[in-house]
């Protein structure tokens, strides 16, 4: 209580003792109120000092700001979001600022004062609202100032975090590395061509993870960053590449010792030298890794893959493992049959032959102490046996050829000498492959029933000899048939351009001969122009042209008598599937010669469909044998039926017309034919790429369609095959605009007999 | 039966005494302490204070003898009057204390207080102010209607005075001021002077105090470092506004062409 009273009168004591003072002593008190104003102008100048910072005030306010962004760089990690926490600070520095000066002021005037003075006087006295005057130019002073200080020090806290980045720069351990590198082989591990820098490219996402774990960081440094994970994976390469080089001559280039032979050798000479070139220091920056695993096994795949390359060229380089000469050639004579196609003939040699020759050859590679181990490797190792057996084959191929061209050339003296004889080829044999649409021999059988050579013997001749043999067919044939096409399309032209005229004369009653002769004339100018484009030999007039042209005046002026006209609905289209069946030839092809009675049909009241069946019989005799085929037959009225076909059954139909009236049935039969002409000539244009059985065929001489015209009635002449052969031929030009492609040349086969 | 309890009582305080326990003799409260002890002892002590205070100014107004020498009363009522007549007409009564100061803003509105400043200008060539008084002292001759203030009176003369008296050699030597009575006179003269200056500096002190006070900040900030420019400034307006300051007051910080 005592200390309380002392305390209290002490108070009092001073406390009057001050109030004295100050009213006691005006000059004290004058100078007081003088260092208040002064102190009060001071604090005003600062609020009314410049809000834009200056340099010198930038360089410190940047390195101020771009530390305190190096302590917050989550906040500040984009350039873009970080200007407002930015302005914020810069705002807080300003008003600290503001306020030390007053500070500053305040304990100034504390000095100069003989009177305490008080910081709120100061303040009261500079500016009326301190708080409010000091925001708005703080916040002023944000937004002049900060463009420049925010981006400086945005600058300067990148340089930093980039220094201490590079400073902590993490790598990866050998193991982690060992298995990532090794993951970039991917499944393959026999794989042992080198990794390329591409390939390294791949651990650029892990690498990123290993540098940038020291936590966030500007996106100004995200480039830096990344290059700094490719600058690592640089050096990873090239740690790499440098271990590659100092094998690469082995791995590339077979550079092994000679004397070394097995992948167990190989693969200790290269690991031996690759670890003597390869450094390892994992505390140094960047750490130097030593051989990495993936090198390991690079080189125990390439050890693998030279036991086997060195094993093959050692067999290239050699032959005396192979079979002997004589050894193949009397295997091959032995059984020509069997030896006739050359593919054949090795897969017999191979088979024969083969596993003795591996057993020399590892013998003779290996030597003592290893024959038994390439043994084994031949027999197990499948890339080796593979790779040798191929080698065997090639080198046997070679082997046999003399011996095979020797035996093509006895069989061809022989057999086919004839093919080498001037008169070669006779217009039979020209006319047997002209009547089949041949422009050339496309098939060894074809030819050889053409020579009528036996075919017991023909299993014998070896694939050399055929192909020897249509190409000298060929060489005569190719020019025949083309000069006999050509004859023979004159011949059209003169029936097409005489026809008109053919009726007339007809009816006026002259001489068959007469006519005839003017036909052969005609012919013969017309081929007087023709006949330079073919070749010398075949410039003269083939004796099959004479018959054509009497056979066309025949049929025209035989057929110059009125008759009745048929109905659409004497046409009739026939299921497919009717052609379809497979059926047994009908041993009777034969076609009634001219004059000769058809045969009458026994049951006249048949029905309709049991017609159509008895047609699509007959239809099935003709398969095969062109695209399609026109067949002409009589009907128990006296009418004649025509029935159109296909090989594989598609767009078949039958027509039955007035045999009198040709021209009213050869338009019924066009009509009726337009749509399933269409289909036959699409599906040749589909198959249109089937050659692979033109054998002998020099080139390919576009697209063809073969028709047979066969007659079995003597109401059905000559001139109705003529005109349905217009018809065809426009039809086919009405398709090829349709649809684009190129019209097919039409073969016509006429099949009418006299 | 009391007398044994006493001794009874005194035998246990004998025993106290040996056995060295403590005895509370005082048993105040702390009220009581305040009341019975220390506000009498202020009491006391105040009031020897205030007749010591008494008693050294009696003693101090008894020092010098108690009449005065001839030359002496001469001297100091004709200074008196001539000091009276300038304290009179400096307006220099009106103002005991600063408050008296008639007050409009930031400035004063006071013919009087305009009046001081004017003739308090004369203090900052304080020797021309006491030689002039004092010359005008030893010239100074009543007026001649009143009569019973002439009579107190009497010519006195300086030889090294500005001022020489018609009829010098007349005066006797009694009224003859030589060098020690002039240097009494002066002084005395200075003593008032430094008086009057001390209260017309205290008056413009708290002037300048409250010109300060009151005056707005100078908008560009002028030279805010220096305190004397401040001062500078409000001089300056108390001047433009017929209130000039004493130099001693507007020098305080060093003289102005410094």
């Amino acid at each position: 209580m005592k200390n309380t009273l002392s305390s209290l009168a002490t108070c009092l004591i001073v406390f009057g003792a001050i109030n004295f003072s100050w009213g006691a002593d005006p000059k004290a008190e004058a100078k007081r109120m003088l260092t208040l104003r002064a102190a009060a102008e001071k604090a005003r100048t600062y609020l009314q000092e410049s809000a834009e910072v200056n340099e010198k005030q930038n360089d410190a306010v940047s390195t101020m700001l771009s530390k305190e962004m190096l302590k917050q760089v989550e906040k500040f990690r984009s350039k873009k979001d970080g200007q407002s926490p930015g302005r914020d600070w810069l705002s807080g520095w300003k008003l600290k600022e503001l306020e030390k000066s007053v500070d500053g002021a305040w304990e100034w005037a504390k000095e100069q004062s003989p009177l305490p003075v008080n910081r709120a006087d100061v303040i009261k006295r500079a500016t009326k609202n301190w708080s409010k005057d000091a925001q708005a130019k703080v916040g002023q002073f944000a937004d002049k100032s900060m463009k420049a200080v925010y981006d400086k020090a945005r600058r300067l806290a990148a340089d930093e975090q980039l220094r201490s980045l590079k400073q902590k720069l993490n790598y990866p351990s050998k193991d982690d590395l060992n298995k990532r590198i090794s993951g970039l082989i991917g499944g393959n591990k026999n794989r042992w061509s080198p990794l390329n820098s591409k390939d390294f490219g791949k651990l650029d996402g892990w690498l990123k993870t290993v540098v940038g774990n020291a936590g966030p960081v500007f996106e100004e440094l995200n480039k830096e960053v990344a290059k700094m994970s490719s600058n690592l994976r640089l050096e990873l390469g090239n740690q790499y590449q440098a271990q590659y080089k100092s094998i690469q001559q082995m791995v590339e280039k077979n550079g092994f010792p000679k004397e070394l032979i097995t992948k167990e050798q190989l693969k200790a000479h290269a690991l031996n030298l690759l670890k003597e070139n390869t450094s390892e220091n994992l505390a140094a920056k960047p750490p130097r890794y030593g051989v990495f695993s993936a090198m390991e096994n690079l080189v125990e795949n390439a050890a693998a893959h030279w036991e086997v390359k060195r094993m093959e060229i050692f067999a290239k380089a050699r032959s005396d493992w192979l079979p002997m000469k004589d050894q193949l050639e009397q295997a091959i004579r032995g059984d020509l049959a069997k030896h006739a196609p050359l593919e054949d003939s090795l897969n017999v040699l191979t088979e024969k032959f083969l596993s003795p020759a591996n057993e020399k050859l590892a013998s003779l590679y290996g030597g003592k102490q290893w024959a038994t181990y390439f043994k084994e490797a031949l027999a197990e190792q499948d890339v080796l046996r593979k790779n040798v057996t191929n080698q065997f084959r090639s080198a046997l191929k070679e082997r046999i050829k003399p011996i095979r061209e020797k035996i093509a050339g006895e069989q061809f003296a022989t057999h086919f000498s004839m093919l080498n004889e001037k008169v070669f080829p006779e217009e039979p044999i020209i006319m047997y492959f002209y009547q089949k649409g041949k422009k050339s021999v496309t098939d060894f059988n074809e030819l050889a029933d053409g020579l009528n050579f036996p075919a017991p013997e023909r299993p014998s001749i070896i694939e050399e000899t055929r192909l020897l043999a249509g190409d000298r067919a060929n060489r005569a044939m190719v020019p025949a048939l083309s000069s006999m096409d050509k004859q023979v399309g004159l011949v059209r032209e003169v029936e097409k351009k005489k026809i008109d005229q053919l009726k007339v004369e007809a009816e006026q009653g002259r001489p068959f001969a007469e006519i005839l002769r003017e036909w052969d004339k005609d012919w013969g100018t017309l081929w007087n122009g023709a006949k330079q484009k073919v070749s010398e030999r075949w410039r003269s007039k083939f004796n099959h042209i004479d018959k054509l042209l009497n056979k066309g005046v025949r049929q025209f002026y035989d057929g110059m008598q009125p008759s009745s006209n048929s109905t659409p609905q004497d046409t009739v289209a026939v299921k497919e599937d009717e052609l379809g069946e497979e059926q047994e030839d009908t041993p009777n092809e034969s076609v009634p010669v001219e004059n000769e009675q058809p045969e009458q049909e026994d049951e006249n009241e048949k029905s309709e469909q049991e017609s159509l069946q008895g047609m699509c019989e007959e239809l099935k005799l003709y398969i095969g044998l062109a695209d399609g085929v026109f067949a002409f037959s009589d009907l128990p009225d006296g009418r004649c039926r025509m029935l159109f076909g296909t090989p594989d059954g598609v767009g078949a139909f039958s027509v039955k017309f007035d045999p009198q009236q040709v021209e009213v049935a050869a338009n019924q039969i066009s009509g009726s034919l337009k749509k399933p002409l269409g289909l036959v000539l699409d599906g040749n244009a589909r198959m249109g790429g089937n050659r692979i059985l033109q054998l002998f065929q020099g080139e390919y001489q576009g697209p063809e369609i073969k028709m047979l015209f066969k007659v079995s009635t003597p109401a059905v002449r000559h001139q109705m095959s003529i005109l349905v052969r217009q018809q065809v031929e426009e039809a086919i030009e009405a398709w090829a605009k349709k649809s684009g492609r190129k019209a097919p040349d039409l073969i016509w086969q006429d099949d009418v007999e006299l | 039966m009391s007398g044994r309890a006493g001794g009874s009582s005194n035998l246990q305080g004998l025993d106290d005494l040996i056995r060295g326990k403590k005895k509370n003799s005082l048993s105040l409260s702390p009220n009581d302490a305040l009341v019975q002890i220390a506000l009498p002892l202020v009491l006391i002590l105040a009031i020897i204070t205030r007749l010591m205070v008494i008693e050294y100014t009696e003693a101090m107004r008894n020092k010098g003898p108690r009449v005065l020498e001839m030359w002496k009363q001469q001297l100091i009522l004709r200074m008196d009057t001539v000091m009276n007549k300038w304290e009179k007409q400096a307006e220099l009564g009106a103002f005991p204390d600063f408050s008296r100061v008639q007050w409009k803003g930031a400035f004063p509105v006071d013919e009087r207080f305009k009046s001081l400043c004017a003739r308090a200008q004369e203090m900052d060539n304080r020797k021309n102010l006491e030689d002039d008084i004092y010359n005008q002292a030893l010239a100074y001759t009543p007026p001649i209607e009143d009569e019973e203030s002439a009579s107190f009176f009497v010519p006195v003369f300086d030889p090294d005075a500005k001022y020489q008296p018609k009829n010098a050699d007349k005066i006797s030597d009694e009224f003859v001021i030589n060098e020690g009575r002039r240097a009494y006179a002066m002084r005395h003269i200075a003593d008032r002077v430094s008086k009057w200056k001390e209260q017309v500096e205290g008056l413009q002190w708290a002037a300048v105090a409250q010109c300060a006070d009151k005056m707005p900040l100078n908008a560009l900030g002028g030279s805010p470092d220096k305190i004397s420019t401040q001062l500078t400034r409000v001089a300056s307006e108390m001047n433009k506004r017929g209130y000039p300051l004493m130099n001693s007051v507007v020098e305080e910080y060093g003289k102005l062409d410094e």
